[in-house]
Order: structure tokens, then sequence, then C-alpha cells
């Protein structure tokens, strides 16, 4: 049986989790494009990665909000 | 293309949104949460609707489309990383919405000075939220302005745009409140993501063969423009002072963040971060390939703001189709504006007008009306104008808005937050904002944005560490938020 504080616990440790999650995915939105495949003169570099970004980024969201109840 | 298609056009926007406004206001109850938040019962689906016109403004098909006509796929990265800041709504999102109910809040400010216990900080964040709004929602209207003006090639005067989408605004913010605001706002962000979507694909598919050719074109003529930091706009520095005020808009622009306290239920607050999330991931990518078209089809514009209004008035698109997008693109100004308007107004009543001792609802609820239509004729008078202030002041806005992060921050995560430390960093922040636009200062090359978090966060925690706490307040407002949170299961 989890306890009310193990659960706040439990609770405390999910949320620096996806902090540190989002952190390295808009880290990357910066540094990937940036240093890595900003020169690359196709649909399929910048253009391609920042949608993938903000595509799992919507995901990550998504998935947080799933773990409310009313 | 003449005048009187234009007329209808707006004529034909303006029946159907009013309708719908009156039919909001049918079985509103009196008083000032009814007005002002629809009583906090706002069902999922009108609420992602809502959110979604609230948010993006005519900036989207005009601005946006310019940022990608001059500065390439940088502007894609811009405005999808403003996107992944509505993370910062799963996490405030459930908090603002427990305290709001649990204590009774309307404007996001009262929210902070009741947590601070001090009734400066809303004082303060009320002005500056006037001061950074009032010139943003005058850009809205001078964008309405300038494209009717445009479409019927002058021969509608620019202020007979102005005056429309006031008048207008005012009466869909007065005749209900949030809920002719909220009802009026589903219908034009229908009509914003279905017209562009269907424009875009118009363009794409009739005039530059579908969207393999249309890459394909690109990367031929066009490679830089697919490259980063592009033609030259897109540098590092500029990307992060662009981006970082507006990773946070969600919390620090208080029309969008008042919305939090709105949803009827959690549940409904997920689909409202959902259907936002859709929207706002189609908006941009439609808004950035209707930039590349312009970039492709007509090439060589002097001023990159006009891609949108050129492409829409040239032989590539169709009278009707004109017009349509000419109404997206008006909607998307209008629901922008009475959303500013109806929440400086409660702002302006709660965190102004209350605390010179009106304490009675009516006669907050009277005065607030009078706000909406002295603020609407404050932004009617600077869209007049034309001045170049109120394009910096626009610009400025998301920079000015950023002071309350700090406070915001520490009020929902860190208990020895202080009252001090909040107006210290408000002060200071918006010092760095104001000082740091007008003189055009970049220290190092960043941009003031990105001084004003610094400053305003460093002041926030070094001012609380040596000033006192409001403990009995901190403790009534996060242990109660704490029992719900681990309630609702909500990191």
């Amino acid at each position: 049986m989890i306890t009310g504080g193990n659960k706040m616990k439990n609770l405390k440790k999910l949320r620096i989790y996806w902090i540190l999650w989002f952190l390295i995915l808009i880290v990357s939105a910066y540094i990937i494009p940036y240093q890595f495949i900003g020169g690359i003169s196709k649909i399929t570099a910048s253009f391609l990665f920042w949608t993938v970004f903000a595509i799992f980024a919507i995901i990550s969201t998504l998935k947080i909000i799933t773990y409310w109840r009313d | 293309m003449t005048p009187f298609y234009v007329y209808l056009a707006m004529f034909i926007y303006v029946l159907f949104g009013t309708f719908l406004a009156f039919k909001a206001r049918r079985g509103m109850k009196e008083g000032l949460l009814e007005y002002f938040l629809s009583g906090r019962s706002i069902g999922g689906f009108v609420a992602a609707l809502s959110y979604s016109a609230t948010t993006y403004s005519a900036f989207m098909m005009v601005g946006l489309a310019g940022f990608t006509y001059s500065g390439g796929v940088g502007a894609l990265g811009f405005e999808l990383v403003y996107l992944s800041g509505l993370a910062l709504v799963a996490f405030f999102g459930p908090r603002f919405w427990l305290v709001g109910e649990k204590f009774n809040y309307i404007s996001p400010y009262e929210m902070l000075g009741d947590r601070y216990d001090n009734k400066l900080i809303p004082l303060l964040l009320a002005i500056s939220a006037c001061v950074f709004l009032i010139p943003y929602l005058a850009v809205q209207l001078m964008g309405v302005g300038y494209l009717m003006s445009g479409l019927s090639n002058g021969a509608i005067p620019f202020m007979m745009g102005v005056i429309i989408a006031t008048v207008v605004a005012i009466a869909w913010a007065l005749i209900a409140g949030m809920k002719s605001v909220a009802w009026t706002d589903s219908l034009q962000s229908l009509i914003m993501i279905i017209v562009s979507v269907f424009i875009l694909f118009f363009i794409v598919y009739r005039h530059l063969g579908g969207f393999a050719n249309f890459f394909a074109i690109l990367e031929k003529d066009h490679a830089q423009f697919l490259s980063v930091p592009g033609p030259g706009f897109f540098n590092f520095k500029v990307f992060l002072g662009l981006t970082l005020p507006w990773f946070f808009f969600s919390i620090s622009n208080p029309q969008v963040s008042q919305r939090l306290f709105v949803p009827k239920s959690l549940s409904a607050m997920k689909t409202m971060i959902r259907g936002f999330l859709g929207f706002g991931l189609i908006y941009t990518l439609v808004s950035v390939l209707w930039g590349f078209s312009a970039l492709v089809l007509m090439p060589g514009l002097e001023k990159a703001d006009m891609a949108t209004p050129a492409l829409l008035g040239s032989e590539y698109v169709p009278t009707i189709l004109g017009l349509i997008a000419m109404v997206g693109i008006t909607a998307a100004a209008i629901s922008t504006i009475d959303s500013i308007m109806l929440t400086l107004s409660s702002v302006v009543v709660r965190d102004i007008y209350r605390n010179t001792g009106n304490d009675s609802g009516n006669s907050q609820l009277r005065f607030g009306k009078i706000v909406i239509i002295v603020i609407a004729l404050i932004g009617l008078w600077f869209a007049s104008k034309q001045l170049d202030l109120i394009a910096t002041l626009s610009v400025a806005s998301s920079v000015g808005l950023l002071v309350s992060v700090p406070s915001i921050f520490g009020a929902f995560f860190w208990k020895d937050a202080t009252a001090s430390g909040s107006i210290w960093s408000i002060l200071s922040g918006s010092f760095i904002a104001i000082y740091f636009q007008f003189a055009g200062i970049k220290p190092f090359g960043y941009w003031p944005g990105v001084w004003t978090l610094i400053v305003s966060t460093l002041v926030f925690i070094i001012v609380s560490v040596l000033t006192e706490a409001p403990d009995k307040k901190a403790s009534e407002f996060l242990g109660y938020l704490n029992s719900e949170l681990k309630k609702r299961n909500i990191l």
C-alpha cells in the first residue's frame, strides 16, 4: 500500500524526471539546428527536426496530463 | 477587389459572431465571476477553441509568414519552441485552477497578491499589463485596418477597418463577458484553421504542383531558407531573444493564464490542452508553409510583412478565397483583441479599483464594463496614430510581461519566496525590459528578453532570501494545494 507521504515523494520524483526530460528536449531545439544540422539545406533537416521536436513535446505534455484524476 | 465584397464578407462574419454572442447571453447569471470567468464552467471543447483563438493573433498568418519569407525555417523553430512551452500548463494549469476555485481568484495577479499577502504586487502587474498589452491590442486593430484597406486597393480607408474591429470587439466582450468571448472565439478559431488550411492546400496544389514539388522547389531555388541561421535574420542570439519570452507566454500573458481558471473540471482542462496543442501544431505549420509559398511565388518583396497581403491580392488567389482569408485573419485579430480587453478590465477592476476600497461586486462589474470601452478607445486612438512607439511596445510586450514569471514560479514552488522579492523582481525586470528595448541595448549581443529574465529571477531569489516570507499565507496556500495535488495525482 502506498502511504500519503510516499505518494507525495513519488509524484515529486516523477515531476523531476519530467522536468529533466523537458530540459533536454528544449535544449535540443537550440543545439541541434544551430550546432549540427543547420548547414543542411533540406526540408528533411531543421524543418523536419523542429516538427519532430514539437511532436515529442506535445506527446510528453499529453502524457503528463493523463496522470490527473478528477 | 471592390469595397462592396470586402464589406459583405465582414458583414456576414460579424452577423454570425453577434448571433452567437447573444446566444451565449441566454441563461447567463449575475455577478463578477459569471462575467469575467463564465462562472468557471466552460467545457473542454469550447475552452480549447477559445484558448487557441486568444493565443494566436493576426501575427501568425501575417507576421510569422513574413518572418518565414525573410528569415527562413528559423521562424518554424521559433513558433514551435513557443508551442513546447505549453508543457508549463501541464504543471501550472491545475495549480491555477485549484487555487482559483478555492480562494475565488478572478485575475491571475489577484492570486499573486493574495499568495504573497501584498497589495502592491497586483497593482504593479496590472499597470505593466496595461502598458504592454494595449499597444499589442492596437497593433491587432491596425492589422484589420491594413488588411481591409489593402484588399480594396485603398478604397476602404484604414480607419474604417480599425473602427469596425474596435466596435465588434467591444460588443462581443460586453454582450456576455467571458461567455460571449469564448463562444465567438470558438467560431473564430474554426474559421482561422479551416480557412488557412484550405487556402494553403489551394495554393500548393493549384500553383506549386503539390507538397513534394513545393519542397523540391524550395530546396532548389531557396536552399538558404531551409538552413539555420538561414539568410541572416535568425542567428542564435536573435533566436534565443525571440523564443525565451515566448516560451513563458502561457503563464506570463494574463489573457491566456486567466483561461486556466475557467474550465469546469480537470477533465475539461485536459481537453483544452489537447485541443490547443493539435490546433497550435497545425496552425504553425500552415503559417510557415504559407510564408514559404509566398517566397516561391512572389520573391523579392521589399517588406516581408507584405508577403501575405501581396499573395492574397495576387492572381494566384481568386477573389472569393482572398475574402475568406481576410475573414480568417480578422477573426484571429478580433478573438485576441476582445480577450485582452476583457482580461485587462478584470485586472483593472480586481487589482486596482477594488484595492481603493470598492468591495461591492455590482460596482466592480459596472466599472469593469466602462473599463472595456475605455481600453478599446485607447487602443483605437493608438492605432489611429500609427506611431512607431506602438510597434516597439507591442514587440516589447512579451518581454515586459516576463517580469511576472519568477513570482509565479515562486508562488507555487518556493515557500520562502517573499513579497519584497516579487516587488523588486517586477520593478527591476520592468526597468530592464523598457530601458533596453527603447535604448536598443543588447549586452554581449543578447536581446532584452534574456536580460529581463536573468535580472528579475536573480533579484527575486536574492531579495527573497534576505527578507521575511508570509509564512501563514504560504502555508495556507501551499498546504491546500499539496493535499489536492496528491489527491488528484498531479505532478
